[in-house]
């Protein structure tokens, strides 16, 4: 692994928010706004096909389901008649032999709360380009666009590289990441081995409200992060993010993930909101 | 003051029953018969005008918009009809809006000396409305409540992770820290307690333009979420009452000693309601009546047009066959849709596995200390990142369907229906103490401690591992409510406006709401079969020469001069 040591930090931090893909700007309105009918038939005639003539493809659909409940003395209940969404997908990936550029095309297969005939809200379509998210409707209209990754900056998306590294290569990986942040000896970062495969890495910050804390378990073994729980300052779980895998050629592959939140209602009622996703149907493939 | 209120009433009184006084931009023409424009609940003259003046001009008609004190209730209304002079010729009909037909109903029933002959309802809730119940069972105040609970939740919890934010945009704090200051200016009018509609209003603005992120790029927007949820969401819990009220006094107007008698009177099935239906008929068979029907999002568009209503100086008049747009709300709706749209997809960037692995390959590159730690820091908030997308896909969904579906609810055009649906959760199930108990175990009941699943975060049919659990599928069931919805025109249903059993002839419209069917082409053309029709009672004679040759300019705004609003009786222009 190669190490540059001279990159000025506003670089590196530039670097790692580009890795993060977090640009600066969330929504392109004047993307909608300023659609041109050219423009969308542009989009409309791309937005389905990869440009990547060789390298790998991951596919799986995915079904997600969204439930929030009322956690009352203890017991839940549904908090509302329509509460519970679902919606299934066909997600495909495609990444270049050169690990540098990865798209990603999703399709909606099924929507719990479709309306009737033609909805123009509803994403039909969404491509992942260059870190740039966008939507679209069944008429392939372009319904939304995130600022695609590294525009301000020039950098390039997000190393493709990575979404296919075996167990192996990311257990090397998050080796070296520990030692680093050893090295580094933060008071804000307490690093704890719970078995020869699992790291617990617990940081300390702060928000508006106080200090908080997340906890992160990390599995060496397949160099995955499994769970990561976040804490506010009275030490209640604000929220919690599971993720399992699947084996494909020594590939993790994400199989299921389980976000949770909470939040309090009008009422003074803590919500509970689950967010699962499974991921059925993998297969990797060359081409 | 009294003894003025007094003489304007008199001198009104003497105005409007010895002569046809009501403004009108045709010259009176004896041979013609006189058509009356007649609005509804809390309606003006002016808001009938835009279709009086275009059959006025196009037909050989005598057309009045006059305007009526409609918020004292039915029977108040019916009486003051009494100084119209409706049988100046037999032939003479009456085309009424929402509530005016009942009053009309009422009317024929009531006063059989001075008739109309003719009657065309559009839009009536002859079976009164459930958006009137909705004021009194709490349906609306949960409506407004759960705007507040669900609609703000992702910007509200966008701020949880400030830090971050700043991190990327911490050029921008000053900016920020300007506009919390003058958002704390105008924060004052929220804390009063509004009654006034101007100012509920004023406060529905806040909550539109400010509370959620409508005219700001979301950093800013945070900022006034955060402000929302922090300084002003206990207010608006309070202000869900003033809300009501804004909805009270923007549909029936001014409550009269704390009664809206509109609200009363056309609740479903009112005793007086009910007694229009169970009186005599119509007293002859010149009955039409025209039905409203709207798009799926009508109930957005309705709120939309009648929250924009006072803002429309030039409402009805000149503004025939302007419904194009689908309004304020809609606008509004669409937009938080999008844009939560992609903020979940931003902020699920940070959760998603290859955004870890990104981080950690460019951490790697840099290989400094410092950077280290704020990446680790970073990767820390996945979780929070993957919730922040959670809440902002949970707010897609509030816009895209919940609002509306809650917003129908209100109006009481649904029924319901319920299935039982199951989905699956991934459960670590312990298969025995080899390992001993473990600190912290427990995550489920009677499962491995956290160690366990951690080590083994694989799962499928080949699992490999010898730990000493297993992840299993747990079905988890719920029962669903299915809504389902009758038409509407977004405050009147379609069973409720079709009640009128006498009316000879029904006429469907799509694509109006209750407030802009007076205003909608759809509806000019509806009138135009009516009167265009070769032998019937209401066809009536286009004149040789329409006296605008363009009535349905959108003229420049002219205000009409305002009418005195510290009294019951309004005073004719």
């Amino acid at each position: 692994m190669k190490t540059i040591n001279r990159i000025p930090r506003t670089l590196q931090t530039a670097l790692l928010l580009a890795a993060l893909g977090l640009p600066p700007m969330a929504c392109n309105e004047s993307t909608m706004e300023q659609q041109t009918a050219t423009e969308l038939t542009d989009q409309q005639t791309d937005r389905a096909q990869t440009s990547i003539k060789h390298g790998s493809r991951l596919s799986y659909t995915t079904t997600k389901v969204m439930v929030s409940s009322n956690l009352n003395n203890g017991a839940k209940s549904q908090t509302a008649s329509d509460a519970l969404f679902k919606e299934v997908q066909q997600v495909d990936v495609f990444v270049d032999n050169e690990g540098k550029r990865c798209e990603e095309f999703s399709r909606l297969l099924e929507h719990s709360h479709k309306k009737p005939g033609y909805d123009p809200t509803l994403v039909a379509e969404r491509t992942v380009r260059n870190g740039q998210t966008m939507g679209f409707n069944a008429a392939g209209r372009l319904l939304y666009a995130t600022e695609p990754s590294g525009a301000k900056d020039g950098l390039s998306s997000s190393p493709a590289e990575e979404l296919l590294l075996t167990c192996a290569e990311r257990s090397e990986r998050i080796q070296l990441l520990l030692e680093q942040v050893r090295n580094a000896a933060s008071s804000d970062i307490d690093m704890e081995q719970l078995s020869p495969n699992v790291v617990r890495i617990t940081v300390r910050d702060a928000d508006a409200n106080g200090p908080t804390t997340s906890v992160t378990y990390l599995n060496l073994k397949y160099g995955v992060p499994v769970k990561v729980e976040a804490y506010n300052s009275q030490g209640l779980l604000q929220n919690s993010l599971l993720q399992l895998y699947k084996l494909v050629d020594d590939v993790p592959v994400l199989a299921y993930e389980e976000t949770v939140g909470y939040s309090t209602n009008i009422d003074g009622e803590r919500v509970e909101h689950k967010a699962i996703t499974h991921f059925d149907n993998i297969k990797l493939e060359k081409f | 003051m009294r003894t003025i209120k007094i003489a304007i009433l008199m001198a009104a009184m003497v105005l409007t029953t010895s002569s046809q006084a009501q403004e009108t931009l045709q010259p009176f023409n004896p041979d013609y018969r006189d058509v009356y424009w007649m609005h509804g609940l809390n309606g003006k003259g002016h808001y009938m005008q835009g279709l009086a003046d275009y059959f006025g001009n196009m037909y050989q008609m005598n057309s009045y918009s006059p305007e009526y004190p409609s918020t004292l209730g039915i029977d108040h209304a019916a009486n003051y009809w009494r100084r119209y002079d409706f049988d100046r010729r037999n032939d003479n009909f009456v085309v009424t809006q929402s509530m005016g037909g009942l009053v009309a109903r009422y009317y024929d029933q009531r006063y059989a000396d001075n008739r109309f002959n003719g009657l065309i309802t559009i839009a009536a809730p002859h079976l009164g409305s459930e958006f009137a119940n909705s004021f009194d069972n709490g349906k609306l105040k949960s409506f407004f409540d759960g705007v507040l609970n669900d609609g703000v939740e992702g910007f509200a919890k966008a701020v949880v992770d400030m830090p971050l934010v700043t991190l990327v945009l911490g050029v921008q704090e000053k900016l920020v820290s300007d506009l919390e200051k003058e958002f704390e200016k105008l924060r004052p009018n929220l804390t009063k307690q509004v009654d006034g509609k101007s100012k509920a209003l004023l406060a529905l603005d806040y909550i539109v333009f400010f509370m959620l992120p409508s005219s700001f790029e979301w950093p800013v927007s945070n900022v006034f979420a955060r402000i929302t949820s922090n300084n002003v969401t206990k207010q608006l819990q309070r202000f869900g009452i003033t809300l009501g009220a804004m909805a009270a006094n923007t549909v029936f107007g001014e409550a009269i000693n704390g009664v809206y008698m509109g609200k009363e009177e056309l609740k479903y099935n009112s005793p007086i309601v009910r007694s229009i239906n169970n009186g005599a008929p119509f007293h002859n068979r010149n009955t039409i009546n025209i039905v409203g029907k709207a798009k799926d999002n009508i109930d957005i568009r309705f709120l939309s047009s009648t929250l924009d209503k006072d803002k429309l100086t030039d409402w009805g008049r000149n503004s025939i066959g302007l419904v194009k747009d689908d309004g304020l709300q809609s606008f509004i709706n669409n937009y938080l849709i999008a844009k939560s749209q992609a903020l979940s997809a931003d902020f699920s960037k940070v959760g998603n596995i290859s955004g870890w692995a990104a981080a950690l390959h460019f951490l790697l590159l840099a290989g400094d200390p410092l950077a280290t730690v704020n990446a680790v820091k970073l990767l820390s908030k996945r979780s929070t990142c993957k919730e922040i997308a959670a809440a902002f896909d949970r707010q897609t969904n509030f816009w895209r369907y919940t609002f509306e579906s809650r917003y129908e609810t209100c109006l009481g055009n649904k029924y319901y229906t319920t299935s039982t649906e199951t989905y699956y959760e991934r459960v670590w199930v312990d298969d025995g103490p080899i390992h001993g108990p473990k600190p912290g175990a427990g995550l489920q009941p009677g499962t491995g401690g956290p160690i366990d699943f951690i080590e083994e975060p694989i799962i499928g049919d080949d699992m490999p591992g010898s730990s000493n659990g297993h992840w299993e599928y747990i079905p988890r069931t719920y029962t669903v409510t299915h809504t389902h919805t009758h038409p509407s025109d977004g405050i009147v249903t379609l069973p409720s406006q079709k009640g009128w059993k006498e009316a000879s002839v029904t006429i469907e419209i799509d694509d109006v709401d209750h407030e802009s069917v007076k205003r909608s082409w759809n509806t000019v053309k509806a009138l135009e079969s009516i009167f265009n029709k070769k032998g019937d009672f209401f066809e009536i004679p286009l004149r040789e020469k329409a006296l605008t040759p363009e009535p349905i300019l959108p003229k420049p705004g002219k205000p009409l001069p305002r009418l005195p609003d510290d009294g019951p009786i309004m005073i004719l222009e």
